[in-house]
């Protein structure tokens, strides 16, 4: 009965920012090891703020299972319009449904689109983190 | 699924309980990039059936992008069909022309005042500029339109 009231399977945040990216290739930036339920359903959500020193840049976040070379499970992309520090907000969705009982890794991955030339970074801090959360859905 | 009376006996039961608590009421996931156009198209449906005085999220997420740079695009959430009034409504800046679209997500509650099965639809419109607009959406990209009971 308790475990049917919990929504939160678990969360991953980071305090400060990540290193600096200039890849068009998926790098991880927040990792989140989930202990899921064969056949059930749970959202995937990240939040958080990737910024670049050149205003004008893409960036692309990723929610991959596995590994950074992982399957994609959705992406969001940002338009970097200004080189502010603080990042701009950006959340990326997904759901996934487990097809077996056990640990799933998920991992929330940040790359520069091609064309770009700025220095891409997840901005956190411990007043401002980023998240990467697993929620179950109830089915 | 919808959500149930806890007990008709006075008796809780684990499956009552479970019916109960159930989160998510329905989802619509697109995989494929929606067509091209300048108009109000519907670009989701969602059909649930709901209870009456409890609330539900709804919320839909996606990327929109446009063949004008410059544009400005309203995702709005309604009732029935794309001329009712809109719950909410989510408005984005498309700078450039990218065709990875740019992510929006819209937001809204609803609380139905009667027992019975609803269609909610998603509907994307030219705000400002020239278009035409496309919502994008991929395998590994969908966009999502979900019902979720909120607890209350």
């Amino acid at each position: 009965m308790n475990d049917a009231l919990i929504a939160r399977i678990g969360s991953a945040s980071l305090l400060a920012n990540s290193a600096t990216i200039t890849s068009t290739t998926p790098t991880s930036v927040l990792t989140l090891s989930a202990n899921l339920i064969s056949g059930k359903t749970y959202a995937i959500v990240f939040t958080g703020r990737p910024s670049s020193s050149v205003a004008g840049d893409f960036a692309i976040v990723r929610i991959k299972t596995v590994s950074a070379t992982g399957t994609d499970l959705n992406h969001a992309t940002i338009f970097l319009g200004s080189a502010t520090g603080a990042g701009l907000e950006l959340e990326c969705y997904a759901e996934f449904t487990a097809a077996s009982t056990g640990a799933v890794l998920f991992v929330a991955t940040l790359e520069r689109v091609t064309g770009g030339t700025g220095n891409i970074i997840l901005r956190a801090s411990s007043t401002g983190p980023a998240f990467l959360t697993c929620d179950y859905l109830g089915v | 699924m919808a959500q149930t009376q806890v007990s008709t006996t006075g008796l809780v039961l684990a499956v009552d309980m479970n019916n109960a608590l159930d989160k998510r009421v329905g989802s619509n996931a697109l995989t494929v990039n929606s067509v091209s156009f300048f108009g109000n198209p519907v670009v989701n449906t969602l059909t649930v059936p709901l209870s009456a005085g409890l609330t539900y999220a709804l919320r839909w997420t996606g990327r929109v992008s446009s063949a004008t740079a410059g544009d400005v695009a309203y995702i709005r959430i309604r009732p029935g069909n794309a001329l009712a009034t809109e719950f909410t409504v989510a408005p984005i800046f498309i700078p450039t022309t990218y065709t990875g679209g740019f992510a929006v997500d819209c937001y809204c509650e609803y609380t139905p005042p009667l027992n019975g099965t609803y269609t909610f639809v998603v509907t994307l419109q030219l705000g400002s500029g020239t278009g035409p607009l496309v919502v994008r959406s991929s395998t590994t990209g969908p966009s999502t339109f979900t019902c979720d009971y909120v607890g209350m």
